[in-house]
């Protein structure tokens, strides 16, 4: 019963190094039931915390934003290149 | 379509209609431009090689773009040997576990930044600063938007491999976001 108090305490008063990586473990995987516990706890306190939950949220919506934007111009084949690979598929 | 039921193709066709979609392509993917025109001249050819393999199930750019991937992936892997773990977060974390200087208040908000260019080129130059290993997990994740399980399978890591490279890589894509734009003392 001891261990079992022991182990609850210590998983809500992870550090913010810990509860970092479980920050980040929400953009990939479902957490458990524990580290769900862990974290809602620690974030109630610690702003910090929830700054960083926030912001690498936000950087995932932007980075697949940036993903979708159209085309730019400027990202073509450069000419040189593109007689390069011509040059080889040509000589293959 | 430049390929012919006798697989006749027009190597020259063939860059000029889909070489610009595929280095565009390969250019979200990978550090350089050098890299990526290199990746787009190894999957032509490797396409002009197998071309009595292309079933026309798919479209030609389709069929050109999945080559391309795999030749993204393997160069992917070829990094991710390279790093077997992740460095530690003590750039980030004292001894204790706290934060050695919390995430500050942002200027701005990502979602309306994303309209400027000189925006997106710093994103980029952030993402490209990022070590290869976590370079490589952070795009399949977030741009190609694989699972867990896919990451692991193409960079052959394990998954406490792949979390513990998307950790690091957020923590220093966000620093390097905030101290480059967002941050009070940025731009």
């Amino acid at each position: 019963m001891t261990g079992r108090i022991v182990k609850l305490w210590r998983l809500l008063n992870l550090p913010c190094n810990e509860v970092a990586k479980l920050a980040s473990a929400t953009l990939d995987r479902e957490l458990s039931l524990g580290e769900r516990l862990a974290l809602r706890s620690h974030l109630v306190y610690c702003h910090a915390c929830r700054r960083y939950l926030d912001q690498i949220r936000r950087l995932r919506e932007t980075f697949r934003q940036i993903a979708l934007r159209p085309d730019s111009p400027d990202d073509r084949l450069p000419d040189d290149v593109r007689a390069r690979i011509k040059k080889a598929l040509n000589d293959g | 379509m430049t390929l012919t039921d006798d697989h006749h193709v027009d190597p020259s066709a063939w860059v000029d209609l889909h070489g610009d979609v595929m280095y565009r392509y390969a250019l979200a993917r990978v550090r350089s431009p050098e890299t990526a025109a290199d990746l787009v001249q190894e999957a032509f050819l490797h396409a002009f090689r197998c071309r009595e393999d292309f079933a026309g199930r798919s479209s030609e750019q389709t069929w050109l773009i999945g080559i391309l991937r795999h030749k993204i992936l393997d160069r992917y892997r070829a990094v991710s040997r390279d790093r077997t773990e992740p460095s530690g977060d003590s750039d980030f974390f004292d001894d204790g576990g706290f934060w050695k200087m919390g995430p500050s208040r942002w200027r701005g908000d990502p979602a309306e930044e994303i309209e400027r260019r000189e925006f997106w080129e710093r994103f980029e130059l952030c993402r490209h600063r990022l070590p290869s290993g976590l370079a490589a997990a952070f795009t399949l994740r977030e741009l190609d938007r694989l699972e867990s399980h896919a990451i692991c399978e193409a960079l052959a890591i394990t998954p406490a491999n792949l979390w513990a490279r998307l950790h690091r890589a957020r923590l220093l894509l966000r620093a390097c976001l905030e101290q480059s734009w967002f941050g009070e003392d940025a731009r």
